[in-house]
């Protein structure tokens, strides 16, 4: 496997991991009554 | 084949016998309380109290006794209660396995702990006798309130004595299909009856800190249950349940340490090179969660009483928290070295040997971040020559969501020393290992990314609330970033070659040096920890309820409290080799020649 096709995989494997992660946050942001964006 | 199954069967309706007895006690414990509640009458007020009140006796300071007796009590009955609850699970892997080396592993835990049960026994007799004599009132009032629980408590070591000795001298007379299974099932009951005697005694502890079934005045309703499930109950029942393995596991480490140091040939070299390993495995697997255990306790501590909370944390307590986060960085530091220097043991671990230094620059990274204080204890001139009482550039890494996220880094990295340790004698055979490896690094990095975002976002842009709610994300990202990998690690190693047997034994012994630090370092942080539980009542026997007056009633300075825990860690560990001197004591034989008459 060239270095390429490891650093495309690796990106999005992270892309996708990262909006999983960003899922869980809002979720359990959520069930505390909050928005994952802090509004004055 | 019937009999096994019918053995299993028999296992399986002990456990349920065991959860439905508990549940079922409970249950009509509740029920008598109400019943006792809706008849009530006859419970006086908290007593109050003099100075006079308090006993003397010559030459001895009252707070002193009480505070060191029960720390000891406590270290011990920690170790006792830990120790079942590992050897059972690795009995029963040793049932699954069919090896007998952890079946001899978990007797030899066992083995160790049993002259600490008498110790704890003892101790806890001699706190009693202590509170009777130096706190007679309290002491009375609370046995009014909890004398349910203290019958069931004194009858119940009944059952714990008889199910020990059963399950300890019939550890060799049990073997076998059936006889093993009645014999694991009394390590399961062994556990039950232990975990219920925490229970009772933590309720006793908590009422004091947050009483309840008592009105204002201290008039006890009648309702025990309602005492005893008080509102920090649970919270110190999960921290203590989860500590208590960590520091059995750290104990037993130490053991395994001294007999590695002083093993006469390469066998037993080897051997206590396994016990040493399996034991600091124990004690990592607990000590991960326990960072969180310890900021649910707190935060129930706060949301029961602000001012408690804000003494615990934002007053004078605070400082204490520092060294506790000097203590768990060590911890954590210690753990990490000694799985490094483990890696030796496999031929393959060469690999991963160029990783090492990455993992020990983040895990004293998140180390200076973790004990970066905040508010500093400075004179007045030092107060105007630095501005204020926060350092100016290092003062935002000393609130707590810049601590959550360097605990959080902790833990990963940690567990990522696990996952080196684990692959360093195995070679993948899966023809996508390359593409696991980067999944895998993808799903940390995404971890990370998220812990950081969480923490510098939500801990330096927004307001408290966000603060605190950001940090259950932060632990549930790791969470996931911990079972994820490892069930990556486990579909990309199925069918792994080993690289080669691995070299129990083959481990420096400054590696054993770290098995002791842990020791010595979770028993200084649990009187430390313990000291500051106790205090942040302060002038309070139960807080808002019955006040203390007697002349002890102040708190002291930090470097007396940390003198004091730090001769009670020393007494406590002088009685521990006791304790490991004894188990090697009762497997020698002197043959003295010509002594006894032919």
């Amino acid at each position: 496997m060239t270095i390429g096709r490891q650093i495309l995989y690796f990106l999005a494997a992270v892309a996708v991991c990262g909006v999983g992660f960003l899922i869980l946050d809002l979720t359990l942001m959520n069930m505390q009554g909050l928005d994952l964006i802090f509004k004055n | 084949m019937l009999r096994k199954i019918a053995s299993i069967g028999f296992f399986f309706a002990v456990c349920a016998a065991v959860v439905l007895a508990l549940g079922g006690e409970l249950f009509v414990a509740k029920a008598i309380a109400e019943e006792a509640a809706s008849a009530a009458g006859g419970y006086g007020p908290a007593p109050v109290l003099t100075e006079a009140d308090y006993p003397k006796v010559s030459g001895m300071n009252g707070r002193l006794v009480v505070w060191v007796v029960a720390q000891l009590h406590l270290w011990f009955a920690a170790f006792v209660l830990a120790v079942p609850i590992f050897v059972f699970i690795i009995e029963a892997i040793g049932m699954r396995t069919r090896d007998k080396r952890y079946d001899d592993m978990a007797y030899e835990f066992i083995k160790v702990s049993i002259t600490a049960y008498s110790l704890t026994a003892i101790l806890g007799g001699l706190l009693l006798f202590a509170l009777i004599i130096f706190y007679p009132h309290l002491f009375g009032y609370l046995s009014v309130i909890f004398k349910e629980s203290m019958i069931y408590y004194a009858l119940l070591f009944f059952a714990e004595s008889a199910v020990l000795y059963l399950y300890y001298y019939g550890w060799h007379w049990l073997q076998g299909d059936i006889r093993k299974w009645i014999h694991l099932t009394l390590g399961l009951l062994l556990n039950a009856v232990g975990t219920t005697l925490m229970l009772l005694a933590n309720a006793w502890l908590t009422f004091m800190m947050s009483p309840a079934g008592v009105d204002p005045a201290g008039v006890f309703s009648g309702d025990s249950w309602a005492a005893i499930h008080n509102f920090l109950w649970n919270p110190i029942n999960i921290h203590r349940f989860v500590a208590n393995i960590a520091y059995g596991g750290s104990i037993v480490g130490a053991y395994a340490a001294f007999k590695f140091l002083t093993a006469q040939n390469a066998q037993e070299k080897a051997h206590y090179d396994w016990m040493g390993y399996n034991a600091n495995f124990i004690a990592i697997c607990a000590l991960l969660p326990l960072p969180f255990a310890g900021y649910y306790l707190a935060a129930e501590i706060y949301a029961y009483s602000q001012q408690m909370g804000i003494t615990l944390m934002g007053g004078i307590f605070a400082w204490l928290f520092i060294i506790q986060a000097v203590l768990i960085g060590a911890l954590f530091l210690s753990a990490n070295y000694y799985l490094w220097c483990g890696m030796g043991r496999s031929d393959g671990a060469k690999r991963y040997f160029k990783f090492i230094k990455y993992i020990a620059i983040v895990l004293i990274g998140a180390f200076l971040v973790w004990f970066t204080p905040h508010t500093l204890v400075l004179t007045n001139a030092e107060l105007k020559a630095l501005g204020g009482p926060h350092h100016s550039i290092l003062g935002p890494l000393g609130i707590m969501p810049a601590k959550n996220t360097a605990v959080n880094l902790m833990i990963m990295f940690t567990f990522l020393s696990f996952l080196f340790y684990r692959r360093s004698n195995k070679q993948a055979t899966v023809s996508w290992e390359r593409v696991g490896n980067i999944l895998q690094v993808a799903l940390f990095t995404a971890g990370i990314a998220n812990i950081l975002f969480l923490g510098i976002y939500h801990g330096y842009f927004t307001n408290t609330v966000y603060k605190v709610a950001a940090s259950i994300p932060q632990v549930l990202t790791t969470f996931v970033v911990i079972v994820g990998s490892l069930v990556l690690d486990s579909f990309i190693y199925r069918g792994a070659k080993d690289v080669g047997p691995l070299h129990w034994g083959r481990i420096p012994d400054r590696a054993q040096y770290a098995l002791f630090l842990l020791a010595v370092a979770f028993t200084w942080l649990m009187g430390l920890m313990g000291y500051i539980r106790s205090g942040i009542r302060q002038h309070w026997h139960v807080v808002d309820i019955m006040r203390d007056a007697s002349a002890d009633a102040y708190t002291p300075t930090l470097g007396y409290a940390a003198n004091v825990v730090s001769i009670a860690a020393i007494i406590f560990l002088t009685l521990v080799i006791f304790v490991f001197w004894i188990a090697q004591v009762s497997s020698s034989k002197s043959l003295p020649a010509g002594y006894w008459k032919e």
